[in-house]
């Protein structure tokens, strides 16, 4: 159990009271985060990164993670008392849970998302434990021929399974991509696309464009909207110990969801959103009172609410084990590694052993702790809410130009964000995903270096992206994903389909 | 048919960005000075790739949106308050043209301020105390305690 010992190491680096008390920032900070409409895990971890770099490694990380996992919980909170999601993976949490709300079963909803929650980090966590060094074995074995595939296979899951249609997600990633070329090319020193402007030389930092795209375009996104701009709270009304009943229809939904959550996770499928809707109508085909579903069915919020939490800890796998991001926050976590000189990948594990293995143990802490956060002390979290909008906004604009501007002193940055803020406020408003493009940004750069160190192994022979059997299996997936809603468009299907999700 | 003539014209306009997106990568790629040892693999191979890319999307837009097939994304909302932009966008530029000369607690405020008033709020002096106490408050967390510079502007020597 080689795993295990090193688990227990990594507890003893976690459990100092250092790392507790950035494991307890970290979740705190998650759960505002979550609670609060308008900012999100990736876009606060981005904001955070100049503050960090002169952190020790591992007490950021360890409040990376909390973070992550703590806006998890938290927007199920904002689901289920403000119909509105706090994060797009509590989108169907909303669909149920806000109807129990407005029953004055709103407490028994928090409980079973909080416990829910609670299972499905813990068990999404072991997985982990257990997976990684069984990615690391497989990863090893990895040339740059195969990691370039992998990306290919990811850049397309993204693409295809975040947002309304594969084309808009297509056109956002390659959005991603186009800015991430920006820049001076790392292996020749040749710059791209940055038009003489001197600063563009460095490229266009990532910080910049994810609170671009995703703070000040959702502002203006809300701010233009004026049914997003007003919502009611409900109350919570009920006790928060669920009833035997409660528990009993709520057990199976949880493990279910996991199930279902935590290998969507893994798989560059794309994060924590499908696995909800799965869930969802998984749970309401199963249900012995399908009626029930749409009037406030407490399945409704058990099953999807396990599964964002197991999709988070399944998103940790191929970050760590692999390099691989498979969500926003993902890659920006991945930005957050960079900065301190590390690459996640099979290396990762020998060379900073210590601080993966802090980083997982923190994850089961930080778990235990939530649960704290998000039960006893949910009536202190709702207050946030009552927050006016505009007051919200304002300080996240604030903040954003903030963050942005503290980056290299530099109003430029400032035009950009702004520009990147529009230009995240038209995807919003025409339905492009924005999360695809952030991925293309940072997954981009890598897979271009991949890409040309194969082709220099080969001596520019493109076949060996087919001759490598790993290499040509992610290329077929990748082809496969394209193909597959064609046909069963073709079929007919496809119309079938369109109203289950509509 | 409102929508539909909406669906219509976001196509055509996505369309043509990307296309025109495309072209400016090309163009720019184009343009380099290549060393002849990096031709095979060297720096352009990827952006050209990227363009390709974009200008496939591109055109697939404008002959989805030409065909008619385009599907229905726009959620069914005709209240879009354009004047919220404007005003969000004013602030902006308040702060990108002012941030250094006024220094950054004012610049913030007067965003803050704008986005508020985007967001329909209506209640001036509540506002603007938060707007500069919260930007007083960040200025100076960022500035003592976690060593970030930022522009202290005309209000030097009170900070």
């Amino acid at each position: 159990m080689d795993a295990f010992a090193q688990l227990l190491t990594g507890f003893e680096t976690a459990l100092t009271p250092i790392n507790l008390m950035w494991s307890l920032v970290g979740v705190t900070l998650g759960t505002l985060i979550g609670i609060l409409p308008g900012i999100g895990p990736a876009l606060t971890i981005a904001l955070l990164l100049p503050v960090t770099s002169k952190l020790d490694p591992t007490g950021a990380f360890i409040m990376f993670a909390g973070l992550y996992y703590g806006a998890m919980y938290g927007s199920s909170t904002t689901s289920i008392l403000l119909n509105t999601p706090g994060e797009s993976g509590s989108i169907v949490t909303a669909v149920e849970g806000n109807v129990m709300a407005k029953q004055g079963r709103g407490a028994a909803a928090l409980s079973t998302a909080a416990i829910g929650s609670f299972i499905a980090g813990t068990i999404g966590t072991l997985l982990l434990t257990f997976l990684a060094p069984i990615f690391v074995k497989l990863a090893l074995r990895f040339g740059p021929a195969e990691y370039f595939a992998l990306m290919i296979f990811a850049f397309t899951a993204a693409s295809a399974l975040l947002g309304s249609s594969l084309s808009r997600g297509l056109a956002s990633l390659f959005f991603g991509l186009a800015i991430g070329l920006v820049g001076i090319d790392l292996l020749t020193g040749q710059p791209r696309l940055s038009f003489g402007i001197p600063s563009l030389l460095d490229g266009i930092d990532v910080v910049v464009v994810a609170v671009g795209l995703f703070a000040v375009g959702e502002a203006m996104h809300i701010a233009s909207r004026k049914d997003l701009r007003e919502v009611e709270i409900s109350p919570v009304k009920g006790s928060l110990f669920m009833t035997k009943t409660e528990w009993s229809r709520s057990w199976k939904p949880w493990l279910r969801g996991t199930a279902l959550g935590f290998p969507f996770g893994v798989l560059p499928a794309g994060g924590t959103e499908i696995p909800t809707f799965l869930s969802y109508f998984l749970e309401k085909k199963l249900s012995k009172h399908p009626e029930e579903f749409g009037h406030g069915a407490i399945e409704g919020v058990a099953g999807p609410e396990a599964a964002n939490n197991a999709a988070v800890a399944g998103v940790l796998v191929p970050l760590l084990t692999l390099g691989l991001p498979t969500s926003a926050t993902a890659a920006i976590l991945l930005v957050a590694f960079q900065q301190y000189g590390l690459q996640p990948g099979p290396q990762l594990f020998t060379s900073s052993g210590p601080l993966v293995w802090a980083l997982i143990a923190s994850l089961y802490l930080g778990n235990v702790m939530l649960l704290v956060l998000n039960l006893p002390l949910v009536g202190l979290w709702v207050r946030l809410l009552s927050l006016p909008a505009p007051l919200l906004y304002g300080g996240i604009m604030v903040f954003s130009s903030l963050g942005v501007y503290g980056l290299n002193k530099s109003v430029i940055d400032l035009v950009l964000l702004f520009i990147l803020g529009f230009i995240g406020f038209l995807m919003r408003r025409y339905g492009f995903p924005v999360a695809p493009a952030i991925i293309g940004l940072i997954l981009g750069p890598l897979a271009e270096e991949q890409f040309r160190r194969a082709l220099m192994i080969s001596q520019g022979d493109p076949s060996v992206f087919l001759s490598h059997p790993i290499s040509a299996f992610f290329l077929i997936a990748a082809v496969a994903i394209f193909a597959i809603p064609l046909i069963m468009k073709k079929i007919g299907a496809g119309a079938a389909m369109g109203e289950a999700s509509s | 048919m409102e929508n539909n003539h909406r669906d219509s014209k976001a196509g055509i306009f996505a369309g043509l960005a990307l296309v025109v997106l495309a072209l400016i990568i090309a163009y720019n790629t184009s343009q380099m000075k290549i060393a002849p040892t990096y031709a095979k693999v060297g720096p352009q191979v990827f952006p050209y790739l990227a363009a390709a890319a974009l200008a496939a999307t591109g055109l697939f837009f404008l002959y989805q949106t030409m065909t008619r097939q385009h599907d229905r994304i726009i959620p069914d909302t005709d209240q879009t308050d354009w004047r919220a932009i404007i005003f969000i966008s004013a602030g902006f530029w308040f702060e990108i043209l002012l941030i250094e000369p006024l220094g950054f607690v004012l610049a913030s405020s007067v965003l803050f301020v704008a986005v508020a008033f985007a967001f329909g709020s209506r209640r001036y002096l509540r506002d603007v105390i938060t707007a500069l106490a919260l930007s007083t408050i960040a200025y100076l967390v960022f500035t003592r305690l976690l060593n970030l510079q930022l522009p202290a502007g005309i209000l030097k020597g009170l900070m």
